[in-house]
């Protein structure tokens, strides 16, 4: 009986230990709490706490490509960060677009969701080719990484790269970038999220740390599909 | 060598093969290449671990394109359970009773199970199946190789006795 009860002490401090770890691999959640509400053309967004705001997309307004693979989703960003009135707009990749910037318009950090249609199986391939689109926009592209990643709690695939920005207000900036890969579910299309810093930022200091530093992480951890 | 030290040895083996290991193995894929976004990477901020992670990504970069999406993102989660299968059918060895199996499933009923949570949408999360599969079949074989592993271990002894 003794034995019986030391075995399950054990197991349960076992457990526990268990638990304990798989936990470090979990991924943290933001749990704002609503407290007001907007709203504008193209999305529902909803005030949380005092310092984020929920973007909710709206296929109302969307026209051409954006209409025709449009995707439910949502995300939180930093209440001060601006949302680019061109983005979702025109000839935009886009649905929307929100950005950290100085007063002199220089961007700290910046978070897009564009559409992806393709499937898990091709994402390396697509990877490649907006590399490549990528890299004519911005001077001394370079891709440093690509590979497996996870936004939240969706598995992805991700490249990232560097470039720099000449002669800025600020002088000479680097610019680091992040590009991940959702492929679509049984009921939904994918998304493309793009985030950007450069080293105007006093959070970021390298590619490395795009959505992992600064106030990206929480951008990006809040982002979700609403259809599943 | 007496039974005690060749039980402790047998013991202490088995500890390293099917628990050790299999937590060292995962927890190396994550610091590798799982996004820093996670807890764990602040506990390795905190046990003043960064620098030697940063070199390890660094390092291990190179084989994230090679390395299969199961890999990095299943393989973890069946080594998990992997481990948590062997302590339990360590901790139960020998005993036969109810709550044995109870616990002997526990690694099946968190991983499956969570698994099959989020499938039924009342678990947080995305259904994938290679993470069931790998699951699954981490436990059952945890089953089979520990109980080998147990019995070779116990013949050992009643040789030696």
């Amino acid at each position: 009986m003794k034995s019986q009860l030391k075995r399950n002490l054990l197991s349960l401090a076992g457990l526990s230990v268990f638990v304990f770890l798989a936990l470090g691999s979990y991924p943290s959640t933001n749990s704002n709490q609503t407290t007001t509400n907007k709203s504008n053309s193209n999305a529902g967004t909803t005030t949380r706490r005092t310092d984020t705001t929920t973007y909710k997309n709206s296929s109302e307004h969307f026209t051409g490509p954006l209409e025709e693979n449009y995707v439910d989703f949502s995300f939180d960003y930093p209440s001060a960060w601006k949302r680019d009135p061109k983005a979702g707009k025109g000839d935009s990749p886009n649905f929307v677009k929100v950005e950290q910037a100085t007063d002199d318009e220089i961007t700290l950090e910046n978070f897009a969701v564009g559409y992806y249609t393709g499937q898990r199986d091709v994402m390396p391939k697509v990877a490649d080719q907006l590399s490549e689109q990528f890299s004519s926009g911005f001077p001394e592209y370079k891709k440093v990484s690509q590979g497996p990643t996870k936004a939240g709690r969706y598995d992805g695939y991700e490249f990232r790269f560097t470039a720099r920005a000449k002669n800025t207000p600020k002088g000479d900036l680097d610019i680091w970038g992040r590009v991940i890969l959702l492929p679509g579910g049984d009921n939904r299309k994918g998304a493309a999220l793009i985030m950007l810093a450069t080293s105007a930022s006093d959070q970021v200091r390298s590619v490395e740390d795009v959505g992992e530093k600064g106030e990206l992480p929480t951008v990006l951890s809040s982002f979700k599909f609403d259809r599943d | 060598m007496n039974d005690t030290q060749q039980a402790m040895r047998s013991r202490f083996a088995f500890v390293s093969v099917h628990i050790i290991l299999p937590l060292l193995l995962g927890g190396l894929i994550y610091a590798c290449w799982r996004d820093q976004n996670l807890p764990m990477f602040r506990w390795f901020d905190l046990a003043g671990l960064q620098p030697l992670i940063a070199k390890l990504r660094i390092a291990a970069s190179p084989w994230q394109v090679k390395l299969p999406i199961w890999f990095q993102f299943s393989l973890p989660d069946g080594l998990w359970v992997y481990a948590l299968t062997a302590f339990m059918a360590l901790v139960w060895k020998g005993r036969d009773s109810r709550l044995k199996f109870v616990w002997l499933s526990m690694g099946l009923l968190l991983g499956a199970g969570s698994e099959l949570g989020q499938l039924a949408g009342i678990v947080p999360g995305v259904f994938d199946p290679f993470d069931f599969f790998f699951c699954l079949s981490a436990a059952g074989l945890a089953l089979v190789a520990t109980s080998k592993s147990i019995t070779r271990q116990r013949s050992t002894n009643e040789v030696a006795t």
